[in-house]
């Protein structure tokens, strides 16, 4: 089951933070469904093949030659915070 | 008129009986009229063009996850609740040639998380048949849509029974192609191995001539399959002669009995139309929620990294880029986005990579050899879509309990092969119940067929709800 520390763990990789009233609540509602899921516990998967993928996929490639992309205005149409040809964030440093 | 099929308006246009244009503008008036009740739409397109082709200019409505050039494509998410497409999925390209119109992006459960339409950001979609119980999601505004005249066809995605359980609450045929078949290009992926576009439609010919038209191998989407489309159309038949149909035993034992009679009484049609119902199999079905939950939440969490307030969508305040990341997200998505995020996270995390994630994937394995083997007894698994008829608004609440409901619909996206639901019959509290087939991969022909003959023994497909 996940504990506390776990949570806050999983809270960093995620970039997401829970609200101290919300996190109770998501503690119990994902261990249920951890819990749910020990019913795979009892099963020998040793002899099976992880399987990413339902076809038998074949990795497709492209000729390496510049294609029509989109336009600068295109990219930044959806840009919170623009300028020039660049995305605008709060600093990094 | 606006009840009639997609097929049956391209014959009465060919006869000049009516112009596309004048079922446009009265799909819009009856949006107009009634989206409200519904909440079917997040936006309305009211630009119509003169086309030809195929589909003569009749309009499509398309899943709010799907890239329209020029409309918003939301996910029905706060994170991309003003978001403009810069391009068209290939669906879209393919529907634009085939001469199609659009007629608006429809609700959705948020990235197409849920089984109930409940977590759109822009409210849930009301079931048509009772508008106090839910319309089944994730491609929920799609289903209702359809079902109350609000669209003639429309398309949707399904990951885990996104198209079909919602075609099944709402009495309309929804159809998931064979991974692979229809190309993603322009989908916002929620699990890259399991989504697909398919059509939602009012019967089984406009589910196969939607199908025709955006079936086919895409080199954008390296995950589309380059295997020749047949002419779905061409494979409609009512002979079943010879046709082997299996039903496995274990589903009918854990669905209630008007769930089991609805199937039973799909047996009774086949055996009636010459095809061979038997057993099969199939071991590792029943962790299949399991399964599931934990490769497309894993899936999940990394296709929404993206999703940052850098380059396009919500983006909150925040004193450095790290918090603005945390923020962002924290307030752009909803619970139920958030907490499949932290169940994907945690999977692949250190620790845990092997024990869940990397242990998914050799069940999916043996899911699908399940699968394998079974279609080399039958040539189709008839089951329910559904463990129920639809549930009331605000009924479900524990999430364990929503995505149980999912357990006839996974399998099939699991194995990547398609599956079709089909009204099939009403409950007692007058909601369509919707049976379930599948086929092996790229046997849509055959999938195609068997729901055929079964639709037209009956005329559930044919009712509507009466809407005031």
């Amino acid at each position: 089951m996940i504990s506390k520390e776990e949570l806050k763990k999983l809270e960093k990789l995620a970039k997401l933070k829970f609200q101290d009233d919300e996190i109770e609540q998501f503690n119990s509602q994902l261990n249920d469904i951890l819990e749910y899921m020990k019913e795979l516990d009892e099963l020998d998967l040793s002899s099976s093949d992880p399987m990413l993928n339902p076809l038998s996929s074949v990795n497709f490639f492209r000729d390496d030659k510049v294609e029509k992309a989109f336009s600068v205005d295109e990219i930044l149409k959806n840009a919170p915070s623009a300028f020039d040809r660049y995305f605008v964030v709060p600093k990094v440093i | 008129m606006i009840e009639k099929p997609l097929h049956e308006l391209l014959d009465l246009i060919d006869k000049k009986e009516i112009t596309a244009k004048d079922i446009f503008n009265e799909l819009l008036k009856h949006i107009e009229q009634r989206n409200a009740d519904i909440n079917a739409y997040i936006s309305v397109i009211e630009n119509f063009e003169q086309k030809g082709s195929v589909l003569n200019g009749l309009p499509i409505a398309i899943k709010d996850n799907i890239m329209l050039k020029g409309t918003k494509t939301t996910c029905a998410s706060k994170m991309l609740s003003n978001f403009e497409s810069i391009y068209d999925a290939t669906v879209i390209e393919k529907l634009k040639q085939a001469g199609a119109n659009f007629i608006g992006k429809t609700n959705m459960d948020e990235f197409a998380m849920g089984s109930s339409c409940e977590t759109s950001f822009f409210g849930p979609v009301n079931n048509p048949w009772d508008k106090t119980r839910v319309s089944g999601g994730s491609s929920g505004g799609s289903a209702a849509a359809v079902a109350s005249g609000l669209a003639i066809a429309a398309l949707g995605s399904d990951t885990g029974g996104s198209i079909r359980q919602p075609a099944s609450f709402c009495g309309v045929v929804g159809l998931k192609p064979t991974y692979g078949r229809v190309s993603r290009f322009g989908l916002v992926a929620f699990a890259s191995s399991l989504d697909q576009i398919g059509p939602i439609a009012r019967d089984v010919k406009d589910a196969s001539l939607l199908l025709n038209i955006i079936a086919g191998f895409d080199p954008k989407d390296s995950t589309s399959v380059n295997v020749e489309a047949p002419n779905y159309l061409e494979a409609l038949s009512e002979d079943l002669k010879g046709v082997k149909i299996g039903v496995y035993e274990s589903v009918l034992q854990s669905a209630p009995d008007y769930i089991v009679r609805s199937v039973e009484n799909a047996i009774d049609t086949y055996k009636k139309l010459g095809a061979i119902v038997q057993k099969i199999d199939l071991p590792h079905i029943k962790y299949s929620i399991s399964d599931y939950y934990i490769l497309a939440c894993a899936e999940a969490s990394s296709n929404l990294a993206r999703f940052d307030g850098v380059k396009y969508g919500f983006r909150a305040k925040g004193e450095s880029l790290e918090e603005m990341y945390v923020n962002t997200r924290s307030e752009g998505f909803g619970a139920e986005v958030k907490r499949r995020i932290m169940l994907g996270t945690y999977v692949l995390s250190s620790g845990y990579y092997d024990a869940y994630y990397v242990r998914s994937l050799r069940l999916r394995n043996l899911i699908k050899k399940d699968f394998d083997n079974a279609f080399r007894q039958v040539d189709a698994i008839i089951l329910p879509t559904t463990p129920s008829d639809a549930f009331k608004i605000g009924e479900v609440t524990k999430p364990l309990d929503m995505y149980l409901s999912d357990t006839f619909t996974i399998p099939a996206n699991l194995a990547g092969i398609p599956a079709i639901s089909l009204p099939c019959g009403f409950s007692k509290n007058n909601l369509p119940l919707g049976l379930q087939i599948l086929s092996n991969a790229f046997r849509e022909d055959i999938l195609l067929r068997i729901a055929y003959a079964f639709e037209q023994q009956h005329d559930f497909h044919k009712k509507i709800p009466i809407m005031e």
